[in-house]
């Protein structure tokens, strides 16, 4: 029972007890004062009769008209004349006792009165007693009527202070709605810092609390940005920030064989051709800046479309990796209208002279071949050259245009409203080897009984259809639909359009109150780059999402590693890895402190942290090693238990 | 820690203990000075207010009412009477307590030496009651008096203690202007006019006034609830 309901049933207790007091007290005191008045006028009355007795003749006649005459004006009970021996001589009782007051409430409140008793002389002889009784009705009456407006009024003064206490108690509690919000947020891993309270029991709590908060945000922090500089030092470029030449391979490679969303990619190398001969009239330190520019104008084109990213090869050559299809020649177009930008601003009469090879990359390639063929295109043809670009296979390109915008349209549409869809199911598992939960991505049945289409071959199109919202709001259905079916724990992937946009959040959540049973076995995963591009949206769609129980995680993450830190008061409850870190990683020493920093800063805030891409055993015993809680990729299988 | 807790419960008990202790004592007390005449506390009272003389009274009319216990109902009467027709001196009340009309108790009585009509009647009442004299048989009675004073024939409002055998029988009457004892038929000065004693003047069956308020009191009931407190039950 909540403590506020304790002290509020403590103050109604406490109310009643002191109103039942003081209501049985009063009416006590009522009965013991109307007690006192009957017995005096008993007595009095008594008196009075005996002494008018005593003074008139004593016939009969005489004595029972004084009897009567006080008996009929007055309200007696009962009066009676005995003689000295005690025998009657003449008695008037009221037969009528009519009170209103209920027979229970008669027996409970007794008036305890005696008979006035005085005596009559005649001369100095004795002639009797008068023994006199009051009728006790109109003081039975009085009793009852003032009971019940002392109960009545009791009630009213009882329910007011019923209520005021409640208010009071309410406004003495307000903080403590706070304090145990906090409390809650931290138990879930949220590690947020609250105003501190005025009460001084609740001020303690709260500072403690928010030591506690401030700490884990510190730790976090200063982890992440450690991290992020190991990580530079090992798979960055000094000189000009962007991957250097393995940590490139790696990651072409784990973009290439990320089966749901690589169908096809674009490779783009520049070579800057006058090197030698810059660093020569600049000298060294200037041609790094001028590396430096490059590299950065290279950067903006990345953060302005996520399927990029950059390398600086080596010395001279640079390379822009698209991992969604594109056109070869307006992507290299692109890069090279980067660089001619720079190519004059070296305050020196030397312009930059550069040469631009791209390519088409499916799935089948690897990183090492393309590189090493461009390579050679650029020796081959570089300097001879009159143009600055070349396209390498670029007839294919053509092949992959079949199927233009409209056709595309109506195939994507056609499998959403008929919903032509389903979840593929890859299992995640933990340490032990037991399902975490299943990653599933979605397929697409384009044509009526054709082939099932993964992601990356339509979600491109999707994208720029402007159908990514219908298709994440038939996936989340899908999800609810099976995991109503007794389906076990399911992962979707969401997209930064579906987080930014409030329609798709109501009707997720709609969905999910409907089958709340189920809401602990939806995991939703949003990629690295959406989460931080989108952070605000991203903290208020968990929010939104962990209150109906489910669960929320980030995918890929590697890049943005100094603003995990960030992480520590959303109630993350998983991060998955990405693949370029994961690979090879029994090989690779870096690497390996980078994931145990990783896993460092993720355990700190309560969070699992799941290798994404595992591919082999060799992969998954240094993971077991490094401490990661979870697993997913194609060297994982659930054992079948 | 628990010592200490220990310790002080323990010498809380005690002094509880002992407070309820004494409060069955004082009750018992109480009890055993309400069954009767606390003689004690009555010298005590008059020595305090009055001196020894007063005091000494006290013993002696303790002595007195001691050795009236196996005596004739007659006896009790004769002695009590001239006890009280001896030791108080007949004055007005008006000359005493500078009030017209104050009913005094008989430690007040007996200490200044000095009543009016009723101070005698009330005196005499209460310790021949002490004396075993039964109640019933006991009135104080309003009369009318015819007194010569100055060879003048003057009525007075006068109250005497009668005292009736049986309830049909002629009263004696105990008064302090005819300090002997007389059948009421002897006494053609007085004429009564009514009588009265202490039955059926309390509520229930307590001895005890249920309201302590001044203003329900009557005279009567005043100075009973003062002897009370004097020490006479």
């Amino acid at each position: 029972m909540s403590l506020i309901k304790q002290l509020w049933l403590a103050i109604i207790l406490i109310l009643a007890l002191a109103s039942s007091g003081s209501f049985i007290l009063s009416t006590l005191s009522s009965k013991q004062y109307l007690e006192t008045q009957l017995q005096m006028k008993n007595n009095d009355n008594a008196v009075t009769l005996a002494l008018s007795m005593t003074q008139l003749p004593k016939d009969p006649v005489t004595l029972d008209l004084l009897l009567s005459a006080q008996f009929d004006s007055g309200y007696y009970q009962y009066i009676a004349l005995l003689d000295t021996n005690g025998k009657i001589l003449s008695e008037r009782v009221n037969k009528s006792k009519t009170t209103y007051a209920p027979k229970w409430f008669i027996n409970a409140i007794p008036l305890h009165v005696n008979p006035g008793i005085a005596d009559i002389q005649q001369g100095w002889a004795q002639f009797g007693t008068l023994k006199l009784e009051s009728n006790t009705t109109f003081a039975y009456n009085e009793l009852w009527d003032t009971t019940i407006q002392i109960a009545l009024l009791v009630l009213l003064i009882g329910l007011v202070s019923c209520y005021l206490g409640g208010q009071l108690l309410k406004k003495i509690l307000k903080p403590l709605d706070d304090v145990v919000e906090q409390a809650k947020a931290i138990g879930e891993n949220r590690f947020v810092m609250i105003n501190v309270p005025k009460t001084k029991e609740f001020k303690s709590v709260v500072n403690a609390m928010n030591t506690l908060s401030t700490r884990v945000k510190k730790t976090v922090t200063e982890e992440s940005a450690r991290l992020e500089e190991l990580r530079f030092d090992n798979n960055f470029d000094h000189v000009t920030g962007l991957m250097n030449h393995d940590y490139f391979v790696t990651k072409v490679n784990a973009s290439i064989s990320h089966e749901e969303y690589f169908n096809e990619g674009v490779m783009v190398v520049t070579r800057i051709l006058n090197i030698a001969e810059i660093d020569q009239k600049l000298g060294y330190k200037e041609t790094n800046q001028l590396l430096k520019v490059i590299g950065d104008a290279l950067q903006n084109l990345c953060e302005h479309n996520n399927a990029l990213s950059a390398s600086r090869l080596s010395g001279a050559d640079f390379a822009v990796l698209s991992n969604q299809p594109a056109d070869c020649y307006s992507l290299s177009t692109s890069i090279n209208g980067a660089l001619e930008k720079v190519s004059y601003i070296t305050g020196q009469d030397i312009s930059v002279k550069y040469f631009t090879a791209s390519t088409r990359i499916t799935r089948e390639d690897s990183a090492e071949h393309i590189i090493k063929s461009m390579h050679q295109v650029l020796d081959d043809i570089g300097d001879e050259s009159n143009s600055s670009l070349h396209v390498i296979n670029a007839g294919e390109l053509d092949q992959y245009q079949d199927n233009d915008l409209q056709e595309w349209k109506n195939l994507l549409t056609s499998a959403l409203d008929n919903k032509r869809i389903k979840l593929e199911s890859y299992p995640v598992v933990n340490q032990v080897g037991a399902l975490i939960h299943y990653e599933s991505p979605v397929r697409l049945q384009l044509n009526t009984d054709g082939k099932w289409f993964c992601a990356g071959e339509f979600i491109t199109w999707a994208d720029k259809l402007g159908l990514i919202n219908r298709m994440d709001e038939l996936v989340l259905q899908t999800a609810v639909n099976s995991l109503a079916n007794g389906a076990m724990p399911i992962g979707l992937n969401i997209s930064a359009s579906a987080i930014c946009n409030p329609a798709f959040i109501d009707a997720a959540m709609t969905s999910i109150k409907l089958q709340a049973q189920i809401a602990n076995k939806l995991y939703f995963e949003i990629p690295e780059q959406s989460a931080f591009d989108h952070f605000g949206e991203f903290r208020q769609f968990c929010t939104a999402v962990k209150a109906l129980g489910c669960k929320v995680g980030i995918e890929h993450v590697g890049t943005r590693i100094a603003r995990l830190g960030e992480l520590y008061d959303i109630g993350l409850d998983y991060i998955k890895i990405d693949a370029s870190v994961i690979r090879d990683i029994h090989k690779n020493e870096a690497n390996k402190t980078l994931l145990r920093g990783l896993c460092m800063i993720a355990h700190s805030i309560g969070v699992i942290a799941i290798a994404e891409g595992v591919k082999n055993d060799d992969e998954i015993n240094a993971l077991k090693l490094i401490g990661i809680d979870g697993m997913t990729g194609p060297g994982i299988s659930l054992l079948a238990s | 820690m628990t010592g200490i807790i220990n310790k002080s419960l323990k010498s809380l008990k005690l002094r509880l203990s002992i407070t309820v202790v004494m409060m069955f004592l004082s009750l018992y007390f109480s009890y055993i000075a309400a069954e009767g005449y606390d003689f004690n506390k009555l010298a005590t009272l008059a020595k305090q207010k009055y001196g020894d003389e007063a005091s000494n009274d006290f013993i002696a009319l303790q002595q007195l009412t001691e050795s009236l216990k196996h005596a004739s109902e007659l006896e009790k009467l004769t002695q009590i009477n001239n006890f009280f027709n001896q030791k108080i001196m007949f004055a007005d009340d008006l000359h005493i307590w500078g009030k017209s009309d104050y009913w005094a108790t008989p430690l007040e009585s007996l200490g200044l030496h000095a009543g009016d009509c009723e101070d005698f009647s009330i005196a005499k009442y209460v310790f021949l009651k002490a004396v075993k004299v039964p109640n019933d048989k006991l009135r104080l009675t309003y009369v009318r008096a015819e007194l010569i004073e100055n060879d003048r024939k003057v009525i007075r409002a006068h109250m005497v203690l009668s005292y009736y055998a049986t309830p049909q029988s002629e009263p004696l009457i105990l008064d302090n202007l005819v300090p002997q004892i007389s059948p009421a038929s002897s006494r053609k000065d007085l004429s009564p006019v009514f009588s009265f004693n202490d039955k059926g003047l309390w509520v229930g069956s307590s001895a005890k006034p249920k309201s302590d308020s001044q203003s329900n009191l009557s005279r009567w009931r005043d100075v009973l609830a003062r002897m009370r407190a004097d020490g006479i039950e």
